[in-house]
């Protein structure tokens, strides 16, 4: 009877300090929706297209007061990492099972040339997966589409 | 009395095994987190709301949402760059699996002063507005 009690007392100490866990972060997701209509190849300018919406976004907190803004070409970009551990962090100091994966899944590529008009809007959607249960051979490549606005060839 | 007495003992046992389980259960079902981080001043588009174009000086500028994360010219002019955000983490604990999520929006608030030291243009951006809690990881 002793031996079953430690028996059961054991295992649900085991299955409680062995949780496993799915965490996702996502930075600027509204980044997705901004208004590129007015931003035309040809006709906007780097400052037209900085008065819109804005200078280009550091992905984590980290980097926050970083300006990322280069003459040549502005990337406008979601962030994300999602990360599965199965971890002991309740009695050990340390996750010794963690993989993550992280990318850009959406990224708003504007081209300027160096008297500041831009020469291409470009938009690419990546997909994401969840490690270790997906490859990244399985990952299909990126989608990349020019935007209507970009009229100049 | 010898059979009453290993009666005991067993249940003693039990009561000691069952108690350790609901107390360990309990301390894993855990049940939600949340977690915050703004980053700056989050409160930076209302302070700017006093900053009127053609009118406010760069000093008053200063002195409403103070001093800026980076000053870059512009010919004649500066352009003020504030960099503010908003992070949000929400979390549900269960007894083997814990599922979480976190919205990060990061924004720059940039003000065009001209070579009078006098603010002609702002743009503040709204990354960071209503950032939802959200917990559930999965999907796009």
């Amino acid at each position: 009877m002793v031996n079953m009690t430690r028996l059961i007392s054991g295992a649900a100490m085991v299955v409680a300090l062995s949780a496993c866990a799915f965490e996702k972060h996502v930075s600027n997701e509204k980044v997705q929706e901004y208004d590129k209509t007015g931003i035309v190849a040809g006709k906007s300018t780097i400052f037209d297209v900085i008065n819109q919406i804005g200078v280009p976004l550091p992905d984590l907190p980290e980097e926050a007061g970083t300006l990322l803004v280069s003459r040549n070409y502005l990337s406008y970009r979601t962030y994300e990492q999602r990360c599965f551990r199965i971890g002991l962090e309740r009695i050990a100091l340390i996750t010794p099972f963690r993989w993550c994966y992280a990318d850009n899944p959406y990224e708003l590529g504007i081209e300027v040339d160096d008297a500041g008009l831009v020469t291409g809007v470009y938009e690419t959607r990546r997909d994401m997966i969840w490690r270790p249960f997906h490859g990244e051979a399985n990952l299909a490549p990126p989608q990349t589409v020019e935007l209507s606005g970009s009229s100049f060839r | 009395m010898n059979a009453d007495h290993q009666w005991n003992v067993r249940m003693t046992a039990i009561l000691r095994a069952a108690t350790v389980s609901t107390a360990v259960l309990v301390m894993a079902l855990g049940g939600c987190s949340w977690g915050r981080q703004q980053i700056n001043q989050s409160d930076l588009e209302s302070r700017a709301a006093q900053v009127v174009a053609g009118k406010t000086t760069a000093a008053e500028l200063e002195e409403a949402i103070g001093t800026p994360t980076s000053i870059t010219p512009i010919g004649q002019n500066q352009l003020y760059a504030y960099t503010f955000g908003d992070s949000k983490t929400e979390a549900l604990n269960l007894l083997i699996i814990n599922i979480g999520k976190t919205n990060t929006g990061l924004d720059t608030a940039l003000f065009l002063i001209d070579e009078n030291s006098v603010v002609q243009d702002s743009r503040i951006g709204t990354n960071s507005k209503d950032l939802p809690w959200e917990w559930w990881a999965f999907g796009d």
